[in-house]
């Protein structure tokens, strides 16, 4: 089904930004501009998906959002991580790595196998 | 604290659409700013950098609507969630959720029933077009005196208040407002019996104005309807037919025009027939027969039907556009007082009165409101008292899932959410029950009006479902969903996480303030309810212990219309006396007699008197009521003779007019004097007194007997007579001989209304009967739901409390003190309930005083029996948690916690 794979991109996305959010709160642009950064150009979020999975986290209660100054003086809405947010990320970084542990193993074995 | 404020922007949010898209557009022109400026940083040139931002961003309008979609969608799949869940939850417990769907539904299903009465009576539209432009006519007056009315009449804050006018004043009105709208008329003639294609039948027969058709706006299937020169004193008689009777007394004959059906055998040329989708103007009541005004002349020749002293035409109003109210009533208002001045009525004042007329005509419209609202007020009570039962339920049931909310705290639900998902289970309980309910609906109607067989509402309401009704459901069960979820929502949603999760599922945490407060108030609430039905049932009992005057056993009553065609009113009078003549020869029959006015039937006709030599100070009027009986009558029905004798065969035309007054009279305009031989005057005829009996009832069991005036039939002119039969037998044994004697004498004049007296008696307090057997069977309903709470909130404390009670038992208390504890908590439960019920009880007692026969609101025999009834109510109710209570075993309930 469509929904699952959705589900999946959005988790991972949500993962990110919650990731991205982890140290300081930021504004879309600078989340868009960290998480490129940080996956050293290799992950590229796309426009069209940020803003709604910011809406979605901040529902969920993951981040709160306020208006306030940016670095070159302008009004730009900030993003803040909260206490349930660095819960989840944990939560979701575990799992994440349990998954992406196994899918690494289940590979590693047929690679073996092969060879 | 920004949790708090975090709650509230999401609800500022909520409200303010379009300042959040505009917050969102400027958040996202500020992200290309940024990628511009990313761009100029690395080299490139603004344009350049600026439209390549711009578009790798793309439409910001786009984007927002993406926000939008994200936000609709994550509102929509919560709510989705929390619909499944509570489904789940729901379909988990089935014994709950049977009870509180069944509570609901007989809450919601009273409700729904009550209201389809009050719309099908009092807010549906006619079926006619533009029923908006409709008025009624009536008026008031002070101190008012009237030589005839027929019509409904009522006292209002000291005024009389009716609904006839004089046929003059019809025309007059009908001239008047001529440029303002059409002004129309009708009367119901009522039961007539009927000649139709060789067939003899009864049907209800209305009388119109030529415009009435024209007026509602009406046209005839076949045919025509009325024009103005069939409502002229000397034109044709003419009728219009329903199609109702079109198909069953004429087989749907398409030859139908000019052919004739004859009215109390006047024959009428049928010139219309009306289409199926016709409505009476009267809701409830059907109308077979529609014949002009100028038939009374033919019909009810008694009284003239051209003159200002006779009051009985019901007048509507079709307003045309753009005129308003206040125009008719200027025009109106002094063509009423000049009906007033011109004929023998009196009033000192006198008012027209203009109102809606688009549910149609609604005879005691005040006095049926707020009957009904009454009524909707007693089903909205057990409305309420189930709600507050189900909240007690949902109360306790959150208790006990306060381990499962402390968990979904914890993995980070928040309290809205928490609150969301309990609101969403009690409307699916809500909207469950109100379909049940709806279901019921049609039940509860059936012995609705099984109980007001008649009394005030028409036998052909149409109470089906429609759009207000089904509004009206949807609307009470939202409101219960609310009502009865809120409280446990917004309880159960405040979890203490820690101290929750920690003591795990055996809480002690018992929230017995709310839950004891619902329970206080159902009791209160069914306090009201038992109250009523106790008030009712002592009046029922007063009005049923009343000694009529009249011996109302195995007496048969039935009506002879003998209005034979060329008849004099000798040979009336004949026919009448041959009538009694044979049936007094059957072997069960002890005797027989007629009366022009039927006892207990809610009809009377009364008159002005006065006696010679007897001054009246300015403005006093003697009035009493009137009967003209056949000989016989005080034998028949067993009434005292006090003094003198009484009619008979020697009383007739030729000799003088003699008259029967009743002790009342007596006392009143002869005090001290022997009324016997004296002259009184009534109709500009003087009668010479020559007996004086016992009072009896007369119209209703209601009104104490009123001062009557007897003449006898020998010397009026009656063509109809309601016939009173007393027989050694029980009354409805001799029908079929009764019908017999008379099919003998003439087999076209058939037996009308057959009733016997005791069956008049009953009928007459039937009101009073219906609401006894209404308030009753309410009562019980709201003592049981109270019990089921209370029972609930017992059982459920026990539950809660068994290690406290292994504490106490372990520490010497014996089993009994335990039952003791419990019964006298439930029964303070009860005094509280009653502490609050019972003084409102009694306000709301004397409020309604008026519906009440003979008994003060505080009647003590009521409140005594409303205290012991709920006490003993309550006791039954925790019986069972209070015998469970003690034979709790304390080392296990010790060992469980």
């Amino acid at each position: 089904m469509a929904k699952d794979k959705t589900d999946l991109l959005q988790g991972t996305l949500d993962m990110l930004i919650l990731k991205a959010l982890q140290l300081q709160p930021m504004h879309g642009f600078g989340i868009s501009v960290r998480i490129r950064q940080i996956s050293e150009d290799v992950l590229r979020v796309e426009q069209g998906s940020l803003y709604p999975a910011l809406y979605r986290l901040e529902e969920q209660g993951w981040i709160t959002s306020d208006w306030g100054i940016s670095e070159n003086n302008r009004k730009a809405k900030f993003y803040e991580i909260t206490k349930l947010g660095r819960k989840q990320l944990a939560n979701e970084t575990a799992n994440w790595e349990r998954l992406s542990l196994a899918v690494n193993q289940v590979l590693g074995a047929k690679l073996k196998d092969l060879g | 604290m920004s949790r708090i404020s975090g709650y509230l922007t999401r609800i500022c949010r909520a409200f303010r659409r379009h300042s959040h898209d505009r917050d969102m557009a400027a958040e996202m022109r500020d992200h290309i700013e940024h990628e511009t400026a990313r761009r100029i940083a690395m080299g490139e040139d603004p344009a350049t950098a600026r439209r390549r931002a711009a578009a790798e961003f793309g439409s910001i309008d786009a984007r927002t609507e993406e926000v939008r979609d994200a936000r609709l969608g994550v509102w929509l799949e919560q709510i989705w969630q929390d619909f499944v869940f509570a489904s789940r939850k729901l379909r988990k417990s089935p014994g709950f959720t049977t009870v509180a769907v069944l509570t609901l539904a007989i809450g919601i299903g009273a409700n729904a029933a009550i209201f389809s009465v009050v719309n099908a009576m009092l807010l549906r539209s006619l079926p006619v077009p533009h029923p908006e432009q409709l008025r009624i006519l009536q008026w008031t007056g002070q101190e008012v005196s009237i030589p005839s009315f027929t019509g409904s009449s009522s006292m209002v804050n000291g005024q009389r208040q009716a609904d006839a006018f004089p046929h003059p004043t019809f025309e007059d009105f009908r001239a008047g407002a001529e440029s303002l709208g059409e002004v129309f008329g009708c009367f119901p003639l009522g039961n007539q019996t009927t000649m139709a294609a060789g067939t003899v039948g009864f049907s209800d027969v209305m009388m119109v104005s030529d415009n009435y058709f024209t007026g509602m706006q009406q046209s005839a299937q076949i045919g025509r309807v009325f024009e103005p020169t069939d409502d002229l004193p000397n034109s044709e008689p003419v009728a219009i037919i329903t199609h109702g009777l079109w198909q069953t007394r004429f087989d749907s004959d398409y030859g139908i025009l000019g052919q004739s059906i004859s009215i109390d055998r006047n024959k009428f040329v049928i010139v219309g027939v009306l289409p199926p989708e016709h409505a009476s103007p009267f809701p409830g009541n059907r109308f077979d027969v529609y014949v002009p005004l100028a038939a009374k002349s033919v019909l009810r020749p008694s009284r003239t039907m051209r003159s200002y002293d006779n009051w009985w035409v019901r007048l509507m109003v079709r307003l045309r556009t753009g005129h308003t109210d206040e125009q008719l009533g200027e025009v109106l208002q002094p063509l009423l007082a000049s009906a007033f001045e011109q004929s023998r009525s009196r009033a000192d004042s006198s008012d027209i009165l203009i109102k809606d007329g688009r549910s149609g005509i609604v005879p005691a419209r005040e006095f049926l409101t707020s009957r009904l609202l009454a009524l909707q007020g007693v089903v909205a009570v057990i409305l309420l008292i189930a709600c507050a039962n189900l909240a007690g339920l949902l109360l306790a049931r959150a208790t006990v899932r306060r381990h499962e909310f402390a968990i979904c705290a914890a993995i980070g639900a928040q309290r809205s959410r928490l609150i969301r998902r309990l609101m969403v289970e009690s409307l699916l309980l809500a909207v469950a029950g109100g379909l049940c309910g709806l279901a019921l609906d049609e039940l509860i109607k059936n012995g609705l009006m099984a109980n007001f067989h008649g009394a005030q509402l028409g036998p052909e309401l149409d109470l089906g479902i429609d759009r207000n009704v089904l509004w009206f459901a949807g609307g009470i069960t939202i409101a219960t969903a609310v009502l009865c979820g809120l409280l446990p929502a917004f309880r159960a949603s405040r979890t203490d996480l820690v101290t929750d999760l920690k003591l795990g599922n055996s809480s002690n945490f018992i929230r017995h303030r709310w839950g004891s407060a619902l329970v206080a108030i159902q009791i209160a609430l069914s306090v009201l309810l038992v109250t009523g039905a106790g008030l009712f049932m002592r009046s029922f009992g007063n009005l049923n212990a009343i000694d009529p005057g009249f011996d109302a056993t195995n007496t048969l009553v039935f009506r002879l219309n003998a209005n034979q065609e060329g008849y004099t009113d000798e040979q009336h009078l004949d026919f009448f006396d041959q009538v009694r003549s044979n049936l007094i020869k059957l072997p069960s029959v002890a005797s027989v007699s007629a009366s022009s006015v039927r006892l207990l039937q809610g009809s009377m006709s009364s008159s002005g008197f006065s006696i010679p030599g007897q001054e009246l100070q300015h403005g006093e009027r003697w009035q009493a009521h009137t009967m003209v009986v056949a000989d016989e009558y005080f034998k028949t029905l067993n009434i005292g003779v006090q003094n003198g004798r009484t009619f008979g065969p020697q009383d007739n035309r030729e000799t003088e007019a003699v008259m029967v007054i009743n002790a009342l009279i007596a006392e009143y305009c002869f005090p001290n004097q022997n009324p016997v031989g004296q002259i009184l005057r009534m109709d500009g005829r003087n009668f010479r007194i020559i007996g004086v009996c016992s009072p009896t009832l007369y119209d209703a069991v209601r009104q104490p007997p009123p001062m009557t005036l007897f003449t006898s039939a020998r010397q009026q002119s009656l063509r109809s007579m309601d016939f009173y039969v007393r027989t050694s037998l029980p009354a409805t044994a001799i029908v079929d001989e009764v019908r017999q004697t008379i099919v003998n004498l003439d087999p076209t004049i058939p037996l009308a209304n057959i009733s016997t007296l005791e069956a008049q008696f009953d009928g007459s307090i039937s009101t009073e009967r219906s609401m006894m057997m209404l308030f009753g069977s309410l009562a019980g309903l709201a003592i049981l739901l109270s019990c089921i709470g209370l029972y609930g909130l017992m059982a459920y404390s026990m539950a809660q409390r068994r290690a406290e009670i292994g504490i106490r038992m372990a520490l010497g208390a014996l089993p009994a003190d335990i039952s003791r504890k419990v019964l006298s908590d439930s029964l303070r439960l009860a005094a509280w309930g009653l502490g609050i019920g019972l003084p409102l009880a009694i306000g709301l007692g004397f409020a309604a005083r008026a519906a009440f026969f003979d008994i003060a609101p505080y009647d003590p025999v009521t409140l005594i029996g409303t205290v012991l009834a709920l006490a003993f109510a309550a006791t039954v109710a925790v019986w069972i948690p209070a015998r469970r209570a003690a034979r709790i075993d304390v080392l296990t309930a010790l060992r469980a916690e």
